[in-house]
């Protein structure tokens, strides 16, 4: 070619790059708009720098599409397009943008400034000396060490204690139940509110974190697995899924210890699930995604083969992840995919064994699922939410009414329809909360991802984010916005492919290329900072570590019990160590009763039911012998001045929150018609024996509730109370309530 | 030669007869539970720490104090001296002699700067002999596994000695080590054998600095301060690693000590850099450049910049180091990089460097006293194990420094009591907004109404004349701005006349109150620490009771808040029989 042809391609190809960059500049800074909801430079009042106009971002993207249009046309007749990535620097551009803005010092922020930029910057300068000096190990190292660090720091917070803040109490409670009672799930539970059906295995997701760890289980007390469990989950199983995920999609050895990098700083809200609110079930199925994203895809692609590994790792990875049932909704548009490419799919080695083996292995417990927990009426709930809020609103005579309504199926969101600037404010809570490396280069990792792979990250990406930012108030019961989380943890993949690239162009680029480069590496490393301070506590998500004994609680409990039921009074949220009350009996083995022993109500709810509330203390009597509850506990100060001035109750202990009352007369009988002794009462049987042929004890009926001997039936005490009649008893025999087994159950028998 | 002897002989005499008020730079006391520990506070950066010298040379010499016995000290200078002599042999190829005279100077550099101090001569003493040991082309010697074994000897011996600062001193170990030698000729398990005993060296010095105990925080109520705020919005506190709930160090100190100095020093490397050829002093030389650089940022950038200086992020990331000043540490690893840079330049800069530290020692006590402008009385001829001492070895050791001994014992020793000024009928003037009714809100009693310039900021030339109807013995003035509390003064001064305002002479004037910087009233926590109460508590005490018939209340400082007053009141004072927190 002759050196002016050559020299005007590469002014031609130089000023395409060009206006390619200035395009994706454009795209970066209009996202930056839309998420930041306008910018000043450096700190909040400082030089506006972003606009807050709703309509310039909108204009930038445009524009940023058309001038990628542009800079991509070959011809236009027959139009001809070729954009096939998007270019790293406008990206990194953003990161250098990011940084100088405000939003480090936004509240909420996984990365909270302003101070965290001298951490930046100080990785950023470590950084670059390690990519000029060509520290290869350096990043395996500095990656094991963040992990490493990360876990000492948890189980240096917990120390002795437990994490039992929200519901990390209730999966200790079900880990313990598991322990003891798998596979015979679910069961009939005495030990709480006078007989339950204990369930919420399927729903809450226990189950794929105890299969998970159940080799843990097996040889250590639930109490001193559990907060190593969480530990491995948030800094084992995390890592490695990413690590792995990011090996089957071909990412190099570098991209893959990003992964891990990135994976345990996502967000501050993957924190808050996972240690404040303690959702297990959700954490171990947002750890396996990638994982299963990552095998799916390459299942579905054309030429790559399944091994023998890959198919068990999907086989019990994909159960693990589906046993949080909600995450099957995030695997939608892979199953789609799945549909799509079927017959491509089939062809393969082990493809039909794997299809198989889920199917027999999920089967059965979703259809145990989808009865036990009354599925199709939850997912219809919302309904009557907006039902009742319509009433409230143009019915006067029925406000009572819909109020009542209202109290039951009130959620963290609202229902409602989709409405956009609920979305866009969703987005920004999300966005800020979240490592900002996952959203900025989040679309140049996956223009670089495989070929096969692109498309599906896509569209997971699209609709994670649908799903999430788009739909809570649609389904408010099924708090979508989780699904952001999702996205988030699914984003380190493509995230981790551009600082990949980034830091391998790192000695050719350009000095701007390169600052953008090890500054997000500072970002990254400041993201294992960041999660290293909420492991110590210093950020907004406080969850609480309990001390050994409980705050004393439960030898007081055993202590002063007179025998019969112990009643909490008033409402029991967080108000046990900041967990819920469910462990309770777990830990004492004796008969509880409070408002509820997990998170399933939304608003106050009494203990006491408002047909015996209303009748003052005769009511309050009523309830407490029905129930034959010997020891009252008190935390409300209501109740405490309450039980105080009555005679009836006399105070045995008291904590800095408690007060243990003791009545001092109580029937001391389950028995409320006919004769017998309750012998024994586990977590999920009832031994009594009978002195006479004919009973009503009080425990609640279930429809499911067996004996070993006697008929059962209801027996009603009021529209809400339905006690268990015994009838066609041997007397003095010895009696056994427990209910049915899952297998005849839901299938008959048949399983 | 003859000329590093001249100067090296001055120096000493300099040493010798220096007006120092303490050669150590800290006051110490025993750790109250971990008896091989003492608890020292920097009686210039206020900071506040555990520290212990080499345990092996306390095994070795039976002392163990930190500050006040001259052995120790001295064992370790010479340790560093002894190690600095190796480097420098090695690294100028210089005679024995002159190796010495050098290692002398760079010896007396750090005492006529930092004089015993405990922190910097026990991160320094071994810390020659890591790099000389941990040199790969010594360290990698074929056939010799005793080598490593040496090297992680003295590693350990750094690790001992430098306590929390360790991470940071093996980083300039290996950064001086590591710079020394070519990489490109080095074999793959070469490498791998480096990082991982880099690996292990910088493990076990986390690990001692894990080791090193916190040191006991006074029960300071909420909201107290012991030093002048840094101005950065909130509390700047490390996200994972053990810090105070209230500022330790004396920042506005720190910086406008070291902040010319680390300008200078710039220049000087800088200078260094660009004037020298030899490819060994010009690695130094631009060693102390960047850490010039990093100094200079430090301390001359605003605080809201300085607080993302490496030398703060480091600070807040190394455990145990949040209680320190790192600025000490870097000025004097920079120092004597520049001092190595220049062995080998003309006599006239190494002149200029050494009269440049004596000139403008920024940790000279005289000087910080000047800097501080305040009453000299450190407390530092407390006798050990009295109360008096536990207090002053406490964050609370600013308070000495700032008002002196006298003043603390006096404000802990007694009760002020106050009056309506109202009761008294004075006559009120001001600078500004002078009507009567106005006048009046600063005596009605009131905390909602006030007096103030409404400008909306403090130029510090506002002023209140009080002109009362006959003298009285006043002890105290209490400038209270009710529930205004973001108006209290920035600086304040109050003079005195014993007679009315009308006929008062520049003669008779007597400054009673002058506070610069206005950091709140001297309180003490139920155990006798004293500490600043929250600034809008404007309660002045008199430097003695005076007998005064007119005061003179100007506030000097600056502020974008206007001075407010809501309730003037007089303070008597009444002798209590026992002091607070005994």
């Amino acid at each position: 070619m002759p050196q002016s042809l050559q020299i005007s391609y590469l002014r031609k190809h130089l000023k395409r790059r060009w206006k390619s960059n200035l395009a994706w500049t454009a795209i970066v800074f209009s996202l930056l708009i839309l998420l930041s909801g306008g910018g000043t430079l450096w700190v909040k009042g400082g030089f506006s720098f972003l606009s807050t106009s709703r309509i310039v971002p909108v204009l930038i993207l445009a524009c940023g599409l058309i001038g990628i249009l542009a800079s991509h046309v070959h011809s236009l007749f027959p139009l001809q397009l070729s954009i096939r990535t998007a270019p790293i620097a406008p990206f990194l551009f953003g990161v250098i943008a990011l940084f100088c803005l405000d939003w480090l010092t936004r509240p909420y922020n996984l990365i909270q400034g302003p101070n965290i930029r001298g951490e930046i910057v100080l990785f950023a300068l470590l950084s670059w000396i390690a990519l000029s000096r060509k520290l290869s190990w350096a990043l395996p190292f500095a990656v094991l060490f963040s992990l490493a660090l990360l876990a000492a720091l948890l189980l240096h917070t917990t120390g002795d204690g437990l994490l039992f803040s929200d519901d990390n109490a209730t999966f200790l409670y079900r880990f313990a139940l598991l322990k003891e009672h798998f596979p015979r799930i679910p069961f009939y539970g005495p030990l709480w509110n006078a007989g339950i059906e204990v369930r919420d295995f399927f729903a809450t997701g226990a189950l794929n974190v105890f299969f998970l760890f159940s080799p843990l289980f097996a040889l250590l007390e639930v109490e001193s697995a559990y907060n190593i469990v969480v530990t491995a989950l948030l800094f084992g199983v995390l890592p490695l899924s990413l690590y792995t995920a990011a090996s089957i999609e071909g990412l190099g050895a570098k991209g893959r210890w990003f992964a891990a990098l990135l994976a345990p700083a996502t967000s501050l809200l993957w924190y808050r699930w996972a240690l404040q609110y303690g959702t297990l079930g959700f954490v171990t199925s947002a750890t396996l995604l990638p994982l299963n994203t990552a095998l799916i895809i390459k299942f579905l692609h054309p030429t790559r083969t399944i091994t023998r590994w890959e198919a068990v790792l999907a086989v019990a990875s994909i159960t693990l992840m589906l046993l949080w049932s909600l995450s099957g909704i995030a695997l939608l548009p892979l199953v789609l995919g799945g549909l799509v490419y079927a017959k491509r799919y089939f062809r393969k080695k082990y493809a039909f064994l794997i299809f198989v083996a889920l199917f027999l292995l999920n089967l059965p417990w979703i259809v145990i699922f989808w009865q036990a927990s009354q599925v199709s009426s939850f997912l219809h709930s919302e309904k009557k939410a907006e039902v009742s809020q319509s009433l409230l609103t143009t019915n006067t005579t029925q406000t009572k009414k819909a109020e009542e309504k209202k109290e039951r199926i009130t959620y963290k969101h609202k229902a409602g329809g989709v409405d956009l600037k609920k979305t866009l404010s969703l987005l920004r809570e999300y966005s800020t909360s979240h490592q900002p490396l996952l959203w900025l280069l989040f679309l140049p990792g996956v223009f670089r991802l495989r070929r096969g792979s692109r498309g599906f990250y896509l569209l997971l990406a699209g609709w994670l984010l649908f799903l999430g930012a788009f739909l809570p108030p649609v389904k408010p019961q099924l708090e979508l916005d989780r699904m952001l989380i999702f996205l988030g943890i699914v984003a380190c993949i493509p995230a981790a492919r551009t600082l990949e690239r980034s830091i391998g162009h790192f000695s050719k680029a350009s000095f701007f290329f390169r600052v953008g480069t090890v500054l997000a590496l500072g970002f990254a490393f400041a993201g294992i900072v960041s999660s290293g301070a909420v492991l110590r506590k210093r950020t907004l998500v406080p969850f609480t570590v309990t001390d050994k004994d409980f705050g004393g609680l439960p030898q007081a409990l055993t202590q002063h019990y007179p025998g019969g039921r112990i009643l909490f009074t008033g409402f029991m949220l967080h108000d046990f160590m900041g967990g819920h009350i469910a462990p309770m009996a777990h830990f004492i083995k004796l008969p509880l009763i409070a408002s509820s022993p997990v998170h399933n109500m939304w608003k106050y709810q009494q203990v006491f039911p408002k047909e015996f509330l209303s009748r003052g203390d005769e009511g309050i009597e009523e309830y407490l012998n029905l129930y034959n509850v010997g020891l009252v506990l008190a935390h409300e100060k209501r109740w405490k001045d309450k039980l105080l001035q009555n005679d009836n109750f006399h105070e045995v202990w008291r904590s800095r929150k408690f007060i243990l009352f003791e009545r001092t007369s109580f029937p001391d009988t389950y028995f409320l018609k006919g004769k017998g002794e309750v012998l024994q009462q586990t977590a999920r049987s009832v031994t009594l024996r009978m002195d006479s042929s004919s009973a009503v004890i009080s425990f609640h009926y279930l429809p499911f509730l067996k004996s070993s001997q006697c008929t059962l039936s209801p027996y009603s005490i009021t529209d809400e109370i339905n006690f268990v009649r015994l009838d066609n008893c041997a007397a003095g025999s010895t009696v056994t309530l427990e209910g049915e087994g899952a297998s005849k159950r839901f299938f008959g028998g048949v399983l | 030669m003859i000329f590093s002897s001249l100067l090296l002989l001055a120096s000493l005499l300099l040493i010798a007869f220096s007006p120092k008020s303490s050669f150590f730079g800290v006051l110490d006391r025993a750790h109250p539970t971990h008896p091989e520990w003492s608890l020292i506070v920097d009686t210039t950066t206020n900071a506040f720490h555990s520290w212990s010298w080499d345990p092996l040379l306390v095994l070795l010499l039976g002392d163990t104090g930190v500050a006040g016995s001259w052995l120790l000290p001295l064992v370790h200078l010479g340790v560093f001296t002894i190690g600095t002599i190796f480097v420098l042999r090695h690294s100028f190829d210089s005679s024995w002699l002159r190796a010495c005279i050098d290692a002398a100077l760079s010896s007396v550099i750090v005492v006529a700067l930092f004089g015993l101090h405990p922190v910097i001569l026990g991160t320094l003493t071994w810390l020659p002999w890591c790099v000389l040991c941990c040199r790969p082309s010594w360290l990698l010697k074929q056939n010799s596994h005793l080598r490593p074994a040496i090297a992680l000897f003295f590693i350990l011996r750094l690790v001992r000695t430098a306590h929390q600062l360790s991470p940071l001193a093996l980083g300039f170990t290996f950064l001086f080590a590591f710079s020394q030698s070519s990489k490109d000729t080095r074999h793959r398990s070469q490498v791998v054998f480096l990082s991982l005993f880099s690996v292990v060296a910088f493990a076990l010095s986390l690990y001692q600095s894990f080791e090193v105990p916190l040191p006991p925080l006074p029960d300071y109520p909420i909201y107290s301060q012991v030093v002048p705020d840094d101005g950065v919005p909130g509390r700047v506190s490390p996200l994972l690693t053990s810090y105070a709930p209230l500022q330790l160090i004396d920042r506005s100190l720190v910086r406008y000590s070291l902040s010319l100095f680390a300008l200078l020093g710039l220049l000087l490397s800088c200078l260094s850099y660009l004037f020298t050829n030899t490819a060994g002093v010009k690695r130094y030389a631009r060693i102390s450049t960047v850490l010039f650089i990093i100094l200079y940022f430090d301390t001359y950038a605003a605080e809201s910049w300085s607080i993302i200086s490496p030398i703060q992020t480091v600070r807040r990331l190394l455990p145990g180091t949040f209680f320190l000043s790192l600025s000490p540490f870097i000025l004097c690893a920079s120092l004597l990089f520049l001092w190595w840079t220049l062995l080998r330049n003309r006599l006239l800069l190494k002149a200029f460097f050494f009269l440049l530290l004596w000139l403008i020692n920024p940790f000279d006590h005289h000087s910080v006293a000047i800097t501080a402008g305040k009453t000299l009385t450190p407390p530092l001829s407390i006798p050990e194990d009295s109360l008096e001492r536990t207090w002053a070895v406490s964050p609370s050791y600013a308070l000495y420094r700032q008002n002196g001994r006298k003043a603390i014992t006096r404000a802990r020793t007694t009760q002020l009591h106050f009056h309506k000024l109202g009761n008294l009928k004075p006559t009120l003037l001001a600078s500004n907004h002078n009507a009567p009714k106005a006048l009046h809100r600063m005596v009605d009693g009131r905390g909602k109404t006030r007096w103030s310039e409404h400008t909306g900021k403090q130029s510090g030339n506002e002023w209140v004349q009080i002109s009362l109807p006959e003298p009285i013995v006043v002890e105290a003035l209490d400038l209270n701005v009710g529930k205004f509390t973001s108006d209290f003064p920035r600086g304040i001064r109050i003079t005195s006349w014993p007679t009315p305002c009308t006929t008062r002479e520049p003669e008779t004037a007597q400054i009673v109150v002058e506070k610069e910087k206005w950091l709140g009233t001297v309180g003490f926590s139920e155990k006798g620490f004293p500490y600043y109460k929250p600034q809008h508590q404007v309660i002045a005490v008199f430097s003695q009771p005076t007998k005064t018939q007119c005061l003179l209340l100007e506030q000097t400082g600056t502020a974008n808040f206007d001075w407010s007053i809501a309730r003037l009141r007089l303070a008597r004072i009444f002798h209590q029989t026992s002091s607070r927190g005994e």
